[in-house]
This record gives structure tokens, sequence and C-alpha cells, in this order.
């Protein structure tokens, strides 16, 4: 079963999030977590141990470019590609990694589950 | 606490991301809304049609966001008409005290913990030629402030004195206070400290409470430690 950790501090955005990967029968079985800040989801990935990380990029704390690198910084999760969603254009310009891709906010959920399904191959 | 005009605020530097933040801003409400709709699409789809308690809750969800965006769109239209020097204070005689105990019952009615805020003030009316209209957008705003960010601790004072030519309002609260690092931010646009991530705010308030008081040459500042609470103080002039 693949594991999709969920980072949004919105928390109606982020548990329609949640439930929208949870019902979508083409993605099979997946165990969701989720977050509402980086700070918390870096302590929890260690348990956790997403396949894949679906994360706001303007958080409290932690924004989504210090998320990244401290996350790739964990031996484990060097490659595990992270979704990026963003209500700012201009962000994906401050992210050089090849296991990253950006979703403008408001998302469609179709895009949404493309992106899923390119990094987890369904 | 003294009367001297808090921090300049760089306000050059803010205009210039001003409209990418603004955009950032409204469209999080945009994709909050969105989501309750793509959700309730696929559930139909699926034929797991919500019952009548979960429908409910997401139209109210959909209000919320839609008065959010609403508010956030008068906030910045507010913001265009303070840089652009297109507002002026229209100002009438106003007894001050009994201006400020409509506007304390309006929020103490809208708090749904039950605290109200104590008014502590001298007997006598105070009059001051002010506009009502930025009068109550500046004490709701540092009301609405004082109360969200201190549930659970006890209710905020409001205190309300005449010295000479000039009136002072000082609100004080008992909450999270305001990171000491962060406070030559405060009125900043879109400026929220970082322990306010989970109370909701657009960041706007405090510019425009500032901007007001200053339209009526008035000064507005602040002493705050996290943890302990925050005292905001207006003076304005009477006449």
């Amino acid at each position: 079963m693949k594991k999709i950790l969920v980072i949004e501090d919105e928390t109606i955005l982020r548990k329609n999030t949640v439930r929208m990967i949870e019902l979508t029968e083409e993605l099979g079985e997946v165990l969701v977590e989720e977050s509402s800040d980086a700070r918390e989801a870096l302590h929890k990935i260690r348990s956790f141990q997403p396949d894949l990380i679906i994360s706001d990029f303007m958080m409290p704390f932690i924004n989504g470019n210090s998320f990244l690198s401290q996350l790739r910084k964990i031996e484990l999760f060097k490659s595990t590609p992270v979704i990026f969603l963003s209500a700012k254009p201009d962000v994906a310009k401050l992210i050089h990694d090849s296991n990253t891709s950006f979703l403008m906010k408001p998302f469609l959920y179709k895009e949404l589950i493309s992106n899923i399904n390119n990094y987890l191959g369904y | 606490m003294d009367c001297d005009t808090a921090p300049a605020s760089g306000l050059s530097d803010i205009k210039s991301n001003f409209v990418s933040i603004a955009s950032h801003e409204l469209r999080t409400p945009l994709a909050v809304m969105q989501s309750i709709a793509e959700l309730l699409e696929l559930q139909v789809k699926q034929g797991h049609t919500p019952d009548a308690a979960v429908l409910i809750q997401n139209v109210s969800q959909l209000k919320s966001e839609i008065s959010r965006m609403n508010n956030l769109i008068d906030e910045i239209l507010t913001i265009s008409k303070i840089e652009n020097a297109n507002i002026k204070p229209l100002k009438e005689k106003v007894d001050v005290i009994a201006f400020i105990q409509q506007i304390i019952e309006r929020n103490n009615a809208l708090q749904t913990d039950h605290r109200e805020i104590v008014f502590i003030h001298e007997d006598n009316p105070i009059y001051a030629h002010v506009d009502k209209q930025m009068l109550v957008h500046i004490l709701d705003n540092l009301i609405s402030n004082a109360l969200k960010y201190s549930i659970g601790k006890p209710a905020p004072e409001l205190t309300c004195r005449v010295n000479n030519n000039q009136f002072t309002i000082t609100i004080k609260d008992f909450g999270i206070g305001i990171p000491r690092h962060q406070q030559k931010n405060i009125f900043q646009t879109f400026f929220r400290a970082e322990n306010t991530a989970s109370i909701k705010g657009s960041g706007l308030g405090l510019f425009i409470a500032k901007s007001f008081t200053e339209l009526h040459n008035g000064t507005v500042s602040f002493n705050s430690a996290e943890n302990k609470g925050s005292v905001f103080t207006i003076c304005l002039p009477t006449e």
C-alpha cells in the first residue's frame, strides 16, 4: 500500500484533499496522513515514511523551500516526490529539484490525481 | 505607556509585493471553495451523496469562505484608497464613551466563548470630532484581535481617558502576545506573526487601523510580551 502525506494549514482544504485521494478508486489502496504545518510533518515522516508528499508552499514556521531542503537532508527522503500546492505562480522558480512538481491553487482534482499517478505509477 | 508613533512600515518595499501577495491571499479561499465543490462532485458521482447535515456544513463552509474573500477585497480596496491618498476622515462630533460602548456590545455579541470586554472609563462623556466609520474600523480591529488572540484567557480590558486636547484608548489583552523579533513588522500589510498560524486573519487590519488613526493626526503604539499579552494604545485629538 502506498503512503501519501498531505501538508496544508488550511484545515478544510487539507481534509478535503485527503478525502478526495481516499475516494479515488484508480489510486487503489492508499494510506493518507495529514499535517497542518511542515514542522509537524518533519516529525511525522520518520514514522510514517510516505512514498509521496503533497504540500502547501506558503506555510507557517517553515516555507516549502526550507521544508524541501530539510527533507532532502534525510537519507530516506532524498528522492521522495513532493507535489507543492501554491497560490503564488512564481514559487516554482525557487525550487531546483527534479522530484518536485507544482500545482497552482485553486487546483483541479483531476490535475492532482494525474500528478499523483505520475509519481506513484498507477 | 506613551503615545509615540509606531515604527515606519517600509511601505515602498511592501508595495512592490502587494499585488503578488494579494492574489495569493485571494486564491486561498478560492482553493478551499474549489475543494468543497470537487469533493461533493466526486461523492455524488460515486453514489455517496452526503447526508443533509454534511451538506449544511458544506454550505456553511462555502459562506464562510465567500465572507472571507469579501472582507479581504474590502480591505484591499481600502488600502488602495489609503495609498492613493484618496480617503479623508469625515469628522463629526461624537460622544466617544457612548460610541465605544456600542462597538463593545456588538463585539461581545459576536463572541462564542461568552467573554465580555471590560470597559473602564470616566463617568463624564468625552466629546471628539472623529470619522465614525474609521473609528469603528480601528476599534473593531483592535478589539477582535484582543479577543481572538487570547482565547481561554481573561477578557481584554478597554480603557478610555481624556487629557487636555486628546483622548487615549488602550486595549489590553492577556493572550499569546507578539514575538519580540517580529514586533517591528506588525503594521506591514499581510504580515502575520508566526504564533498566529492557527488563528484566521488577513494581516491587513492593523495597517488600516494605523493609517486611519494617522489620518486623524493620531498615533498608535503597543507593548507586547509573548504568552503574556499585548497593550495597544491609540491617541487621538479631540478636535
